[in-house]
């Protein structure tokens, strides 16, 4: 019986490789896509293995839909897996940041998610009609949802929001056993920092006192990302976590695991650290 | 110059107590409520330095006309703090949840406080016109804004998300010198529990699997409140952070902060409290 798994936010970046790495592995890969033209892009590169989603998941009845067509190719079987990976960067003061901007982050980000976990609970397992093995839940989180940065609010805040979800949805899913497992990557070398246009200095803080410190954040963060683990290593990764029989409650993937993770989360103190970016705001 | 804060949801429990711990140690008091008959009763209790604010933290503009009630009174001086006490509790499991009630819980305990925080921060200071030392901010978290507890799952990624805020709110308010403090209760007697009957077992939850373990986690919850902190003594310690010349940036208030804090956060690995956990499932 064929291992089935469902990525979302495939068409590039981790998602993208994680596609291509489960295929190869004997799952069957439902991934999420916004547009058509890159549901046909997989279907190029990884042929009959993927079947395509089109699915935003800020559009319930999207979710819907996909969850239905899952459903009905999976045949009464449960899904092995999901894998929350969607996600965008959304940058900005909270000084100056519109709520509009705010609350679009968490639409993505964490409702998002909520709402692709509830619509696939009983294809994992919730469905006790199902058979197989119960399936398993990842969610990809960052370090920044463990640290808070300055001008990324809205993405840490929703990341932190993720984790403390995770954590609870774990424990209620003892009753059924079904796992959920945070990913916690750093800096990697994908398009969403390009995507979201997240090095440029938004709109939001153009003319204001942020400006100019804000532009030497990002050029901090660019930086990081340049020397940021590579996504196909990170898949990788994932994908041999997802198929530990006793895998952790929470993973951090990092190319400098000590610089950026270990000590910020550990060893600096925050207001050790408050001081050191202190220093980068004129 | 008397000194000046501001306190959202201040009608009952630790919105309440902290107004009179302020207005003892001489501050002007202004406290938000949603109901005039509140405002009135509060008036009543509280007759020199206490001013009633009408406000509902998901009605933005009602935020706008609180800070400009204030910023009149203040008079060109700034406001030396505000505290975002204003939540609510939404108990169930994600099962059973909706999408609607999720974002309920964010819309007062997480987008309020950002709209309170936006409309607020021109009188803490980042409005360079205003005389006075800058203000301080207090976001009320809870043990929750660290640790995932099942069936409050909502509540505890508001509060996760509030602290992944407050983290990088602090570090972008340096260049003004306004500071952010988290504070993570544990349990208070007179609490949010008894308030938002999250004692009582939700309809949908009780025609689910989890109608007979939520019980169990309930009455556990009902247990820990009762032998909590008394909501006085909880409000002395806070005001007592918020005079610090140097304070933490995160400070956990408990009766017992040993079993309520250290064990949970720092002391049991995740998959040692999952093991616990799991012989409350029926």
């Amino acid at each position: 019986m064929k291992k089935s798994i469902l990525i979302t936010g495939v068409s590039t970046g981790i998602g993208y490789e994680l596609s291509k790495i489960f295929a190869s592995r004997g799952y069957h890969v439902f991934g999420s896509v916004r547009k058509q033209q890159d549901a046909e892009k997989l279907l190029k590169e990884i042929g009959s293995d993927y079947t395509p989603l089109i699915m935003d998941v800020t559009q319930p009845d999207e979710i819907e839909n996909a969850a239905s067509l899952v459903s009905k190719a999976l045949n009464g079987k449960t899904l092995t897996g999901l894998i929350n990976n969607a996600g965008i960067a959304t940058t900005g003061a909270l000084a100056t940041i519109s709520m509009e901007e705010y609350r679009y982050q968490f639409e993505v980000n964490f409702f998002g998610v909520v709402s692709v976990i509830k619509h696939f609970l009983p294809l994992l397992g919730t469905d006790k009609a199902r058979k197989g093995i119960k399936g398993k839940i990842i969610n990809i989180s960052s370090n920044a949802g463990q640290l808070g940065f300055p001008f990324l609010g809205p993405y840490c805040s929703s990341k932190h929001a993720l984790e403390g979800m995770s954590q609870s949805l774990r424990r209620e899913l003892l009753l059924y056993g079904i796992d959920v497992i945070i990913i916690g990557p750093a800096a990697i070398k994908t398009p969403i920092w390009e995507k979201d246009s997240a090095t440029t200095i938004p709109k939001s803080a153009q003319g204001t006192d942020y400006e100019k410190s804000m532009g030497i954040f990002q050029n901090i963060f660019r930086k990081e990302g340049e020397r940021g683990m590579e996504s196909k290593k990170l898949a990788d990764k994932i994908f041999t976590i997802f198929e530990k029989k006793n895998p952790k409650t929470r993973y951090a993937l990092a190319s400098r695991k000590f610089a950026e993770w270990i000590a910020p989360r550990y060893l600096i103190p925050n207001r050790m650290m408050d001081n050191m970016m202190r220093k980068i705001f004129k | 110059m008397s000194k000046s804060i501001f306190i959202s949801g201040v009608s009952t429990g630790i919105g309440y107590n902290l107004c009179s711990e302020f207005l003892k140690n001489d501050y002007l008091v202004y406290g938000s409520v949603r109901k005039q008959t509140d405002a009135d009763k509060l008036t009543r209790d509280f007759p020199v330095g206490f001013t009633p604010v009408l406000m509902d933290v998901t009605q933005p503009t009602t935020i706008k006309k609180a800070a400009s009630i204030v910023a009149e009174a203040l008079n060109g001086k700034t406001l030396s703090g505000l505290i975002n006490n204003a939540g609510i509790l939404v108990s169930g499991p994600m099962l059973t949840l909706t999408l609607k009630e999720y974002h309920r819980q964010f819309d007062v305990n997480f987008f309020g406080v950002i709209e309170v925080t936006k409309q607020f921060l021109p009188l803490l200071g980042t409005d360079k016109t205003r005389n006075g030392k800058k203000g301080k901010i207090i976001n009320i978290s809870s043990t929750a804004g660290q640790v995932g507890a099942p069936f409050i799952g909502a509540y505890c990624a508001s509060k996760f998300a509030l602290e992944g805020m407050s983290n990088s709110l602090r570090r972008e308010l340096l260049l003004y010198g306004i500071d952010v403090i988290i504070i993570g209760l544990g349990a208070i007697k007179t609490s949010i529990w008894e308030k938002e009957s999250a004692t009582t077992i939700p309809k949908a939850v009780l025609n689910s699997d989890y109608s007979k373990s939520m019980s169990l986690f309930n009455n556990r919850f009902r247990e820990e409140g009762v032998n909590g902190m008394d909501a006085d003594k909880a409000c002395h310690k806070i005001y007592k952070i918020f005079e610090k010349k140097k304070p933490k940036t995160r400070y956990a208030i408990a009766r017992r902060v040993f079993a309520e804090w250290t064990v949970l956060r720092y002391l049991i690995p995740n998959r040692t409290l999952d093991k616990l956990m799991k012989r409350m499932f029926k």
